[in-house]
């Protein structure tokens, strides 16, 4: 069987730093990670190929140094690694990256299931997954907290849903988006932390894919960031000493104060 | 300075991380300063009243736990009083949480490398229990970074030692406002934490070095930093051998030397503990854990040692997420195994048993033997660099609790037969006393008791730790 594990490197923060001309992500200085979704989406590309056997591909779009999460990928049982890279690509939304990484999937072709995890951290769409199925005019099952068996080219999963769960049947190729229930992620092995350390990581430029360059990056983005923010929540402390009883009384009249009592 | 007499304020001091549930006290101090300090130990002094030193309160032997008497709580000795950054060197009062010191220190690019585990214990309980950190592998304990003490004597006095000033000689130690004689037993040449150090030509210092809060309170004390440490990895390395261990790990030390920071070791019955949280632990094996200086050569040297001794599996970590990860296995051990227990209502028997390198093969295989022989629920993990495991036991009835504590003693004199120690890191407190009679012989307890008579003449400083107090009389 043949996976393809869609991911993407993210700035390791909860508090996204934007920057407030461009309305871009501020990426300088904070350090990046696999997307913290997409770590369940590779842990259960492995466990497919252990189940099934077959080899699985990791593949991302993104800045030359997104080829560190390919590496980090194959130290958990990846056996290849894709980056989509080119300035042509910069700017893109939702659609055109899912077109980018659809016309990616299109050339590593012969695929059996895709899986993308739920959603970004930073972007926090999950429309990514969904897009490139529409692409690829292939189904996809959303949210997906279990598979249950893969036989005959049917995959057998369960969906989780706000208040149920979901059984469903679905024929490959399928896309499939991972839930946080659906596995633990692995601890690397050294022998994967090894062969990640020596991998050749392919560099895919839009030359080297098939897909209509207007459909890339800024031009082939139809949304328009109208502006972007960070919410700014206040913390704040106050130590107070003294006696057990006076301290109870203080802390009894802040909380009050409040509204908290 | 704070007193308090309130049953209810009190009762978090009358314990610690032991089991000793014997705490008794009839009033708490909390001193701002050594003035306060003085006055509440010649008071004490004049009226015969007993008094027992507390900080973080995190020691496992009931050493801060009094049975009687007045609390001091060093909290409020909390001042990093200067870090000097080309001297490396900091002095410290001895209230300062170790988590509040790394910290300050790591914004200068320094470490301190004895640090323990558990970061809520003060610098003044790890002086006074000799406490042996997360990378005691490669550092040692407390005592090497200690260079200067300053100590508060129950008349008042203050003692300064200087590390490198006073040595014994011709049998004693002249500490200028008194001379101590060296007892006659000596501290055997492993990790050890058991009773009053005693060595030929000993600085002074390393007698206060673990003594436990029996010979004066320890306020201020400069410790030796290092440069921060290059970046590391852990790697668990899974394995069937458990018979092979203590060959394996001899193995691992000749091959990687300096680059490990600590070389720790799980039994199977030990991973049991942390499949709940870890469960891709694979089923029937045990593990070797290491933290080492990360590069690829020593990477690829841990893949030589995992392919060569049949490795089931290998967990690496590099990155700042999984290095959390397994620095949380590592610590999730201790706690899962009080959790457990507490929930079921068993008392835990650890042990804290070390011995020299060329004896650990046969005390390993004599844990072992018991481990098969007896019926009684046990575990066995710990810093195998060092020939130091915790063997625990659980005993679930009466009839095994009277087991566990014969097993206990047989091991203790097995280890002593080999020239090691009762406590290699925990020290002995309350609770231990059996055990260090065991090592050190009546005797050794009296000259003990001797030594502490001549700092603390009143007789009311820490009374039981270390030895019972009736050998005052
Ligand atoms: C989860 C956990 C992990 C641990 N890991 C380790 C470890 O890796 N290595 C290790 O060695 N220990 C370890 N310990 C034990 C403990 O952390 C150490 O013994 C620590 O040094 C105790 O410091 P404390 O400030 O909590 O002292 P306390 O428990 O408050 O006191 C300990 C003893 O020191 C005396 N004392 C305290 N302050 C002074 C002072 N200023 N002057 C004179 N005497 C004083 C007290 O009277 C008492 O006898 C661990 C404990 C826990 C709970």
């Amino acid at each position: 069987m043949n996976i393809v594990v869609c991911i993407k490197q993210v700035p390791d923060t909860f508090e996204v730093k934007i920057d407030p001309e461009t309305k871009r992500i501020v990426r300088e200085g904070v350090e990046s990670i696999i997307n913290p979704y997409d770590n369940y989406a590779i842990e259960e590309a492995v466990r497919l190929k252990e189940r099934f056997g077959g080899t699985v591909t990791a593949i991302s779009m993104g800045p030359p140094q997104a080829e560190k999460a390919l590496r980090d990928a194959i130290a958990m049982g990846v056996d290849d690694g894709v980056l989509l890279c080119d300035m042509k690509f910069a700017g893109s939304d939702t659609l055109a990256t899912s077109y980018i990484l659809s016309c990616g999937i299109k050339k590593i072709g012969n695929f059996d299931v895709i899986v993308c995890g739920r959603e970004t951290l930073d972007g926090s769409t999950g429309q990514v997954g969904p897009e490139i199925a529409h692409h690829l005019n292939i189904p996809y099952v959303t949210y997906v907290s279990k598979i249950k068996n893969i036989s005959s080219g049917v995959m057998e999963c369960v969906r989780l849903m706000e208040d149920h769960y979901e059984e469903l049947k679905v024929h490959l190729p399928v896309l499939i988006t991972v839930v946080k229930e659906i596995n633990q992620p692995r601890i690397p092995s050294l022998k994967g932390m090894l062969k990640a350390k020596k991998a050749q990581i392919n560099i895919w430029k839009s030359d080297n894919i098939e897909g209509e360059i207007s459909s890339y990056g800024q031009d082939g983005s139809p949304t328009r960031v109208v502006d972007v923010w960070t919410e700014h929540m206040k913390k704040e402390g106050r130590k107070v000493e003294g006696e057990t009883d006076k301290l109870v009384e203080e802390l009894a009249t802040e909380l009050k104060k409040l509204g908290v009592l | 300075m704070i007193v308090k007499t309130g049953k209810e304020e009190i009762l978090t001091y009358l314990e610690d991380a032991s089991n000793f549930r014997e705490g008794s006290a009839e009033r708490l101090y909390i001193p701002d300063d050594e003035g306060d300090l003085i006055s509440i130990l010649t008071d004490c002094a004049k009226n015969n009243i007993p008094v027992t030193i507390s900080s973080g309160g995190t020691g496992t032997v009931g050493g801060r736990v009094p049975r009687e008497g007045v609390i001091l709580s060093m909290e409020r000795f909390n001042r990093i009083i200067n870090i000097d950054k080309n001297e490396k060197t900091s002095t410290l009062q001895a209230g300062v949480v170790i988590k509040d010191f790394l910290d300050l220190i790591e914004k200068e690019g320094l470490f301190y490398p004895p640090f323990p585990t558990e970061r809520t214990a003060f610098i003044g309980g790890n002086v006074a229990t000799n406490a042996s950190g997360e990378y005691s592998f490669r550092f040692g304990p407390t005592r090497r970074y200690v260079k200067k003490i300053r100590m508060i004597l129950t008349n008042g006095d203050t003692l300064e030692i200087k590390r490198g000033c006073l040595y014994e000689k011709n049998g004693v130690i002249d500490y200028g406002m008194f001379k101590v004689p060296l007892p006659s037993y000596r501290t055997p040449p492993v990790k050890c934490s058991a009773g009053y150090f005693s060595q030929e030509g000993m600085d002074g210092i390393d007698l206060i070095i673990g003594s436990e809060g029996t010979l004066g309170v320890i306020t201020e004390v400069k410790v030796s930093l290092i440069d921060a440490l290059p970046p590391r990895f852990i790697v668990i390395v899974f394995l069937r051998d458990e018979e092979g261990i203590p060959f394996i790990v001899k193995e691992i030390k000749k091959m990687c030397g300096d680059a490990l920071f600590s070389l720790e070791f799980f039994d199977s019955g030990s991973l049991e503990f942390l499949k709940n949280d870890f469960p891709a632990i694979p089923e029937n094996t045990c593990a070797i854990y290491v933290e080492s200086v990360s590069n690829t050569e020593e990477m690829e040297r841990w893949l030589d040692i995992a392919e060569r001794y049949n490795a089931v599996d290998t967990w690496l970590a590099e990155d700042r997420k999984n290095y959390e990860k397994l620095i949380d296995f590592r610590h999730r051990l201790p706690e899962n195994i009080n959790a457990y227990f507490k929930k079921i209502g068993i008392v835990k028997v650890a042990m804290d048993i070390a011995v020299g390198e060329d004896s650990f093969p046969e005390m390993y295989g004599f844990y072992r033997d018991m481990m098969k022989k007896e019926k009684i629920h046990s575990i066995l993990f710990g810093h195998i660099g060092e020939n130091h495991l915790h063997f625990n036991l659980f005993p679930a009835s009466d009839e095994e609790k009277i087991r566990a504590k014969e097993i206990y003693e047989i091991c203790v004199r097995k280890a002593i037969s080999l020239g090691g120690t009762v406590a290699a890191e925990h020290g002995i407190g309350k609770i231990k006393h059996k055990w260090l009679e065991i090592m050190y012989g009546r005797e050794g307890l009296k000259e003990m008791a001797g030594i502490k008579k001549i700092f603390d003449p009143y007789c009311i400083l820490g009374l039981d730790n270390i030895f019972p107090k009736a050998l005052l009389k």
